[in-house]
């Protein structure tokens, strides 16, 4: 044992001074653990290493574990993340029904109903293109871009009218006869405009004042706003509304002109031009017979 | 300056060749082969430090039994912490921390020292080799001197006994055994002073 520092120089002198009293000791101290148990014990550690052949912690076997630890950390990660994304996303299009982008599929948000007129339109549009256009596979309609949110059934009016036209084919009614009652009606419900082509110049006049929804959009938002006297002739049949609210003769025009008839001849004038106003406006173009005499200037006609 | 620990472990004759030095791993470099899979690196340092860890249990606790039982359960624990094992230190230090540690569980156990009985085993527990040319009264004085040399080193203080048979079996140098026994490098110091001088003096008229 060699000093380290000058102080164990004199353990050094004394180490040398007992050399020989130690290689005494050396020479006398010769147990040795018995051979059984060296095998005992040898053994021991073959059967550790056959039973754990790599250390953990280090080399091929820790770094294959950690490996393989982290990559099933990741796609466990990464599969459950994308089960609740889809897990949202159909919650979100059963509970609200949102509008997908335009040129989306339907599986990637937009509900079967929506997704159903954007192929049809693209189809439409791309047979109206492709004999002037070659269109590339992946350029997009400029308009799809601009309007990536807006309401889809655009063509949804067109489809209603060719099914009510497929309708009166069937049950032998014209499209005029289709459309009065609907005219009619249409100002007291939506509030939108009664019909855009009015048989009188007037009443076209004033359509074409009134504010008309460019978009789908628009007019929905519009449908909130409360029902306007949009043309003379609705105005004046506004007081008549009441009149003819549960009048017996409203589907039958001759009872009606007797009821005004005797309202006539028993001196209520007032009354007579009211009903004849509410009369004038369900049939505006009922034929009067020879020997009645209106009360009022007709409104039309 | 080569230990006897090191003369009986054959460390020296390759002490001073530098191609048998990296010829023959270190300690550490078995333990380490071993904590990799090497089962015959574990042979081979265990061959080195059996006699050294044995003689230092069987002169601390006094009983044979016991230093069997000591011993087995040391290297068992070496092989089962393989995984664990760092090179921190060296590999004597590792190794006779851990038969520090045992022996301090055992003394706690209320198994403390024995007292054994130096003639049990007769003249051939302190068999001294000698040449074949050697003469019959040397022999017998060889022998007397060593059971002489084995009561005073049994009569050592315990502190100073595990610092000497550290030194002499392992062949720790102070700051080693100062890790491996708790102790500060100063008191492990004067523990070995003590130890040597006591024995010299003991042996003074035998030499």
């Amino acid at each position: 044992m060699s000093a380290d520092t000058p102080k164990d120089r004199d353990l050094e002198a004394l180490l040398d001074a007992t050399s020989a009293l130690r290689q005494q000791y050396h020479f006398a101290s010769q147990e040795e653990p018995p051979t059984g148990l060296d095998e005992a014990i040898r053994a021991a550690a073959r059967r550790e290493v056959r039973a754990r052949p790599f250390r953990i912690g280090s080399g091929f076997g820790a770094s294959w574990r950690i490996s393989a630890s982290i990559a099933a950390v990741l796609v466990v990660s990464v599969t459950v993340a994308v089960m609740v994304s889809r897990h949202d996303g159909q919650s979100r299009v059963i509970g609200e029904q949102p509008s997908p982008p335009t040129g989306l599929p339907a599986e990637m948000g937009a509900s079967k109903d929506q997704a159903e007129p954007t192929a049809a339109r693209r189809a439409t549009k791309k047979q109206s293109e492709g004999d002037t256009a070659k269109a590339t596979p992946q350029a997009r309609p400029p308009a799809e871009v601009a309007a990536p949110a807006a309401p889809v059934p655009v063509e949804a009016p067109m489809d209603k009218s060719e099914r009510a036209a497929k309708i009166d084919s069937q049950i032998g009614r014209t499209a005029k006869e289709r459309d009065e009652p609907l005219r009619a009606q249409a100002p007291a419900t939506t509030g939108l405009p009664a019909a855009t082509e009015s048989p009188t110049p007037a009443a076209n006049a004033t359509a074409a004042q009134a504010p008309v929804p460019e978009t789908p959009a628009k007019a929905a938002a519009d449908a909130t706003v409360p029902a306007q006297p949009l043309t003379k002739k609705r105005a004046l049949s506004d007081s008549a509304e009441a009149e003819l609210k549960g009048s017996p003769w409203e589907k039958d025009p001759q009872a009606w002109l007797a009821h005004i008839e005797e309202l006539r001849s028993a001196g209520r004038i007032q009354d007579a031009e009211t009903s004849f106003r509410a009369f004038r406006s369900r049939y505006p173009d009922f034929q009067l017979p020879a020997g009645f005499v209106p009360p009022v200037p007709a409104v039309s006609n | 300056m080569t230990s006897y620990a090191q003369l009986r472990r054959g460390d020296m004759h390759i002490a001073y060749t530098p191609a048998a030095m990296e010829a023959r791993p270190s300690d550490e470099d078995l333990m380490l082969r071993f904590s990799g899979g090497d089962a015959a690196a574990f042979d081979a340092l265990y061959a080195r430090h059996r006699g050294g860890v044995f003689r230092y249990l069987l002169r601390q606790c006094r009983n044979q039994a016991a230093a069997e039982e000591l011993f087995q359960d040391i290297w068992v624990s070496l092989v089962q912490a393989r995984s664990r094992y760092r090179v921190e230190a060296k590999f004597t230090t590792y190794l006779y921390t851990l038969a520090h540690n045992r022996l301090m569980d055992h003394f706690r156990r209320g198994k403390g020292l024995e007292l054994v009985s130096l003639d049990r085993e007769g003249d051939d527990a302190f068999e001294i080799p000698s040449s074949p040319t050697a003469q019959p009264e040397r022999i017998a004085q060889s022998r007397q001197q060593a059971r002489r040399l084995m009561e005073l080193v049994a009569a050592l203080p315990a502190a100073q006994r595990e610092v000497f048979l550290m030194h002499e079996e392992g062949g720790l140098n102070l700051e080693q055994i100062a890790a491996a026994t708790g102790a500060n490098r100063e008191a492990v110091k004067s523990r070995l002073r003590y130890a040597l001088a006591k024995l010299r003096d003991g042996m003074k008229d035998h030499l």
